[in-house]
């Protein structure tokens, strides 16, 4: 589980204001962040992954301290082992399939990864060749996704990663994450602006209004708070 | 990968290796103006023989031979297209003595083409000729020269509009040269030297119209003797001789 | 045939300028490129001086500021160390002469590069200096080259700066385009038109070369 309470100045349309968030994502379960474009989603995620620092707040992992600003500990990103994916370019474009896959894993253990294994996994055997230019938007998430997995990432920060596609391919890889978020006992968070993402995939949502948050809601309260807005429209 | 890297080491380790300065051998360098090159070239290859010693000879501009003086410049000797700028080095104490004169240089009034009298101040007014060529006056003794000549015979306001000005005497004899203009002052040196004797015609101006060329010898550590000697050759019975055959005059 | 040292001096000359210039410029680019400051437009513009300032200015206030005349020259020969006039001078003159040239389009690439490359790196592990190494410098090889190939050819076509710093040395500072000058000057066309066709093939092929990298790159975009 992770435990976080944060507070940010950020920048916004309206000027300099705070970003507050107080939240616990559950293990094993997917957690949608929903809120407008500019409310701080992408940042509460670079929060996460150690790549922004609050000017106040903690962050626990577990039993790991990641960040507590009164006792100045602020764990490198190296040291959190999240698996970032964005909305496009998630993977390096002067490597291959397989180079992509293996960088992620420490040069004494690259033995030990079955590529073609993870591949097949994510339904891309084959590709280890194929250079990302040479994959489709739907087939470099995947293939971002096999590499979290090679990561051994215990959570997976997704931001936007299916805005990028079509509904096809995106049905696809709601399957895919629900299956590994099972096998895999992940932790997974997805920034989305889209409510259709969150009904298919998320058990929770995390919904960011005017900068400020203090929980998550179950997926039904979500659903219920959804269509009473839709009514009142 | 491997290989190309290795090809490019080895490239590079040749072009390395090839050149190395020469630094640790008895030298003379000599620095000279563009108008006295070729004399002084002829000189440098006689006492290079005679005393078994490297002789270079590096050619500029006065000006930008002095400034580079002023500044540490590893010259020995100076030959200066007139006596100012080895002045300039006397003064500011980089000479071992004052500037001496080693000869005269006369301006000459020079072209490619056969139907132009140079002789006849008059034809230069002629439309015929669009352009007189002469080396800019600011820094070439040569191109101070013409100026005061084309002044003093009444000419100047005439042909003042056709004058066309080189950066230095050696762009006035390329112009000249390749026809560009179809006159052009330059020094007697330059068109009496062997690659340029017989090409075209010219005229010698009056003596006063003469460029005193002095020398100095450049303070510095490496071989004084050997100093002292190039600039006493070149005043010796066999310099003069070279110098007079190279177009200058000595009084 | 004419001497070939010129020619020589001159490759060895944009081969040790090329080669310093990225090593040194590589860091410069990217402090460059991350830092964000008012001042920042002020080192840009000093940065890319040498490309509008007359060479031969360039050149008089190197030779100015390394002449043993002043305190800073004199203060190097002290310790043995003599830059007018020599190789090390017209080095030094060609590595600024030549810096823009480099640091431009290496900043330009290193501004170019997704923060997100760099984001990604780090949660899968890796160091800031490994990422620079495995994931933006391959990324930014065209710059690289670019940059690489541009000093390289600013450097062969140098004049101004090496005459005024460098004083025409046979050997040591006379490269291929104070050869040509000094040819001129002696009305040695023949000699002067040798170096000049070197000088020109070699133009070419670096023309040829960089249009061949700008359209690899097209091709992989």
């Amino acid at each position: 589980m992770l435990d976080i309470h944060i507070k940010k100045q950020i920048k916004s349309v309206r000027g300099e204001t705070a970003l507050e968030v107080q939240a616990h994502f559950k293990n094993e379960a997917i957690t949608g962040i929903y809120g407008n474009s500019g409310e701080g989603k992408s940042t509460l995620f670079n929060i996460i992954a150690g790549l922004s620092s609050p000017e106040y707040g903690t962050l626990h992992y577990n039993d790991l301290v990641w960040l507590d600003s009164v006792k100045e500990i602020n764990l490198p990103t190296q040291k959190r082992n999240t698996g970032y994916i964005f909305q496009t370019n998630s993977l390096f474009p002067h490597f291959t399939v397989k180079e992509n896959i293996l960088f992620a894993v420490k040069n004494e253990n690259q033995h030990e990864v079955a590529v073609s294994e993870l591949l097949s996994q994510v339904d891309m055997e084959g590709m280890e060749n194929r250079y990302p230019h040479q994959l489709s938007g739907g087939q470099v998430q995947r293939i971002a996704i096999a590499r979290a997995l090679a990561q051994k990432a215990q959570i997976i920060l997704m931001d936007e990663p299916f805005s990028a596609l079509d509904l096809e391919i995106k049905q696809k890889l709601y399957s895919f994450i629900k299956v590994f978020k099972k096998k895999y006992n992940l932790m997974i968070l997805i920034v989305t602006h889209d409510i259709n993402d969150i009904f298919y995939l998320c058990d929770e949502v995390l919904w960011i209004k005017n900068h400020k948050t203090t929980g998550t809601i179950p997926i039904d309260e979500f659903k219920k708070e959804i269509e009473l807005k839709l009514r009142n429209l | 990968m491997i290989k190309k890297i290795t090809l490019f080491i080895a490239l590079f380790g040749m072009v390395f290796t090839s050149c190395k300065p020469t630094n640790n051998i008895d030298k003379l360098t000599i620095a000279t103006a563009a108008s006295a090159q070729f004399a002084l070239k002829k000189l440098a290859i006689n006492f290079s023989k005679k005393h078994n010693i490297k002789v270079d000879v590096i050619l500029g501009s006065s000006g930008k031979l002095t400034t580079q003086i002023i500044n540490g410049a590893p010259y020995d000797l100076f030959f200066s297209a007139d006596m100012y700028y080895p002045k300039m080095l006397f003064n500011k104490e980089k000479t071992e003595k004052k500037p001496i004169t080693y000869a005269y240089g006369a301006p000459v009034i020079w072209t490619m083409r056969k139907d132009i009298a140079i002789d006849s101040l008059v034809q230069l007014k002629d439309p015929s000729i669009k352009h007189l060529a002469i080396a800019n006056p600011r820094n070439a003794p040569y191109g101070r020269k013409a100026i005061r000549y084309l002044k003093q015979k009444n000419v100047y306001m005439s042909v003042e509009h056709k004058l066309v000005y080189g950066e230095s005497i050696s762009q006035v004899n390329e112009y000249v040269l390749n026809k560009t203009v179809e006159v052009g002052v330059t020094a007697k040196s330059i068109v009496s030297s062997p690659k340029l004797k017989g090409k075209g015609f010219f005229k010698e101006l009056d003596k006063e119209y003469w460029v005193k060329q002095g020398a100095v010898i450049i303070k510095n550590k490496n071989l004084p003797e050997m100093k002292k000697q190039f600039l006493e050759y070149v005043l010796s019975e066999e310099g003069k001789e070279i110098l007079v055959n190279y177009g200058y005059s000595i009084i | 045939m004419p001497d070939l040292s010129p020619i020589l001096l001159s490759l060895k000359l944009a081969l040790l300028t090329s080669f310093v210039l990225l090593v040194i410029g590589l860091p410069i680019a990217y402090a460059l490129s991350i830092w964000k400051s008012k001042a920042k437009i002020f080192v840009e513009s000093l940065v890319s001086l040498p490309i509008i300032l007359p060479p031969t200015v360039i050149g008089f206030y190197l030779l100015i500021l390394f002449s043993p005349e002043n305190l800073f020259g004199e203060t190097l020969a002290n310790f043995g160390i003599h830059i007018p006039f020599t190789f090390s001078g017209i080095l030094i003159a060609s590595l600024v002469y030549s810096f823009p040239f480099m640091v431009q389009p290496l900043q330009k690439a290193f501004e170019q590069i997704p923060q997100h490359y760099w984001n990604i790196s780090y949660t899968l592990g890796k160091s800031k200096f490994e990422t620079l190494i495995k994931v933006v410098l391959p990324n930014m090889k065209h710059a690289i080259l670019t940059g690489f190939i541009l000093t390289f050819a600013h450097t062969m076509g140098e004049f101004g700066v090496i005459l005024m710093i460098g004083g025409n040395i046979p050997g040591e500072t006379k490269v291929a385009s104070l050869a040509i000058y000094s040819d001129l000057e002696a009305l040695d066309y023949s000699a002067a038109h040798f170096y000049s066709i070197i000088l020109l093939t070699i133009s070419i092929l670096i023309i040829f070369m960089v249009n061949l990298l700008n359209k690899d790159k097209k091709a992989d975009a």
